[in-house]
């Protein structure tokens, strides 16, 4: 397990590393993610009256496309110059190797919600939310189940012929539980709602998280080998 | 092996046909019409039939992936993309004979709040999206890729039905925990067709196999053609 851990930080740092030396992918994501921001505005006409019911949508949408983006061009990387292979060669769990990869797009995505998150409140000025611990737990565990599908599907799109045009197409439909789960925990979150709902969503997004990241743990080694 | 395969898929052929012939007397003349809803109610029995057959397509694209990963057989694939092709066809069916009696009886084609629609329709999308992968990727790790997609699409389709079902509900619950709610013809007319919805399914189901076959075989004989010279 610690051998397990400790090959996934390696690929963490090294991740993180170029990512902090270049910039780009990061701030892309930022810039994309407060665009959505703006185009959703536009297209919902999010006033006040509007809000209670395209809050979630507004919070979420722009983590999702942009984590999408930006995981996307992280797991690209590792196509060029046959990097893939040369981890598959290294005499760790490949399932670590994927663990890592994980571990880097989540900290970026976090990256990312920490100013799209704040300029949510900014911009759409909604009442301070019910529950911050609940909001917090739900942008946490719901990026986390996210991501590690993200990830999982990136590998498989960029092998295939279309590209990362295929990546929405495998994520979008296998995600819809985790999305009807964070938007049911933010409406909870953030307006004054039914209690007591919050616990069978939290219930589905703590399954589908330790699920989504066991499974891809277990298989990517299939989607390695040469 | 091939030959005998061709001989079921011939033998389930005139199977199937004889048997959804005699389904349309079911359907059509043995049942008795519904109280409310009329003659547009007997369109639950294909719609039943293809959604079961769907779920039992979906079921063995899981079993054949488990099974090519762990014994690397070309053939488990060949079975486990036919299985997903034909049951995208009978989800098709269940997504157009759904609507085609909501319309009369919800006085909507579409309902969002009904759990079964929206679960049936992300079911579906999770298999086109299998298809779509399967059709852009090739060779050993394409397979080995779809296997694990299939797995994990199919571990997703609970999740979907119950979070789906919290999210809210009102799709008509003709088997409930209370019993069938249903006449004793209906209820033979729904296993009959079902069954010869089922008979349908492994022709199809064989006739996609044995094409999946030839392909394979024809391309390996391409490949020894370009070898030779």
């Amino acid at each position: 397990m610690g051998f397990f851990l400790r090959s996934s930080l390696a690929i963490v740092k090294k991740d993180l590393r170029i990512q902090f030396r270049q910039k780009s992918l990061l701030l892309s994501m930022i810039v994309f993610a407060l665009l959505i921001q703006v185009l959703l505005h536009f297209s919902f006409q999010a006033n006040q009256a509007a809000l209670h019911h395209v809050a979630a949508g507004l919070l979420w949408l722009p983590i999702f496309l942009s984590a999408l983006l930006g995981i996307g061009r992280l797991m690209a990387i590792e196509e060029a110059e046959w990097n893939w292979e040369g981890m598959w060669t290294a005499p760790v769990d490949p399932g670590s190797i994927f663990f890592g990869k994980m571990l880097g797009s989540l900290l970026l995505v976090f990256l990312v919600e920490w100013v799209s998150v704040p300029l949510f409140f900014i911009l759409f000025n909604p009442p301070a939310p019910q529950s911050l611990p609940l909001l917090i737990g739900c942008l946490l565990m719901g990026t986390w189940g996210y991501v590690s599908l993200a990830c999982l599907f990136s590998v498989m799109a960029q092998a295939s012929r279309l590209g990362d045009l295929l990546l929405p197409i495998l994520l979008f439909p296998v995600s819809v539980p985790l999305v009807l789960a964070v938007v049911r925990l933010t409406q909870i979150a953030l307006f004054p709602t039914m209690p007591g709902q919050e616990w069978v969503w939290l219930a589905v997004l703590g399954a589908y998280d330790i699920l989504f990241t066991l499974l891809p743990i277990l298989l990517f080694e299939y989607l390695l080998e040469v | 092996m091939n030959n005998r395969l061709l001989l079921w898929q011939r033998v389930l052929g005139w199977l199937a046909l004889l048997m959804v012939a005699a389904d349309v007397y079911f359907v059509f003349f043995y049942a008795p019409t519904e109280k409310y809803m009329g003659d547009v109610q007997r369109l639950m029995y294909y719609h039943v039939a293809t959604a079961w057959n769907a779920y039992l397509a979906f079921g063995l694209v899981l079993i054949f992936s488990i099974l090519y990963l762990w014994r690397r057989e070309e053939r488990f694939d060949h079975w486990a993309a036919s299985a997903a092709e034909v049951g995208v066809l009978f989800t098709t069916l269940v997504l157009i004979t759904g609507p085609l009696w909501a319309r009369p009886v919800w006085n909507a084609w579409w309902k969002w709040d009904d759990p079964r629609l929206t679960a049936t329709l992300i079911l579906w999308l999770v298999y086109i999206a299998y298809l779509i992968l399967r059709a852009s990727i090739e060779g050993q790790r394409g397979r080995r890729i779809a296997a694990v997609f299939g797995i994990i699409g199919f571990v997703d389709v609970p999740i979907v039905h119950f979070s789906v079902q919290w999210w809210s509900s009102f799709h008509p619950q003709v088997i409930s925990s209370q019993g069938v709610n249903m006449t004793g013809e209906m209820v033979v007319t729904l296993v009959f067709t079902s069954l010869a919805f089922m008979v349908l399914f492994f022709f199809l189901l064989l006739a996609r196999v044995n094409l999946e076959k030839s392909a394979a075989a024809a391309a390996r004989l391409e490949e020894r053609l370009y070898s030779a010279d």
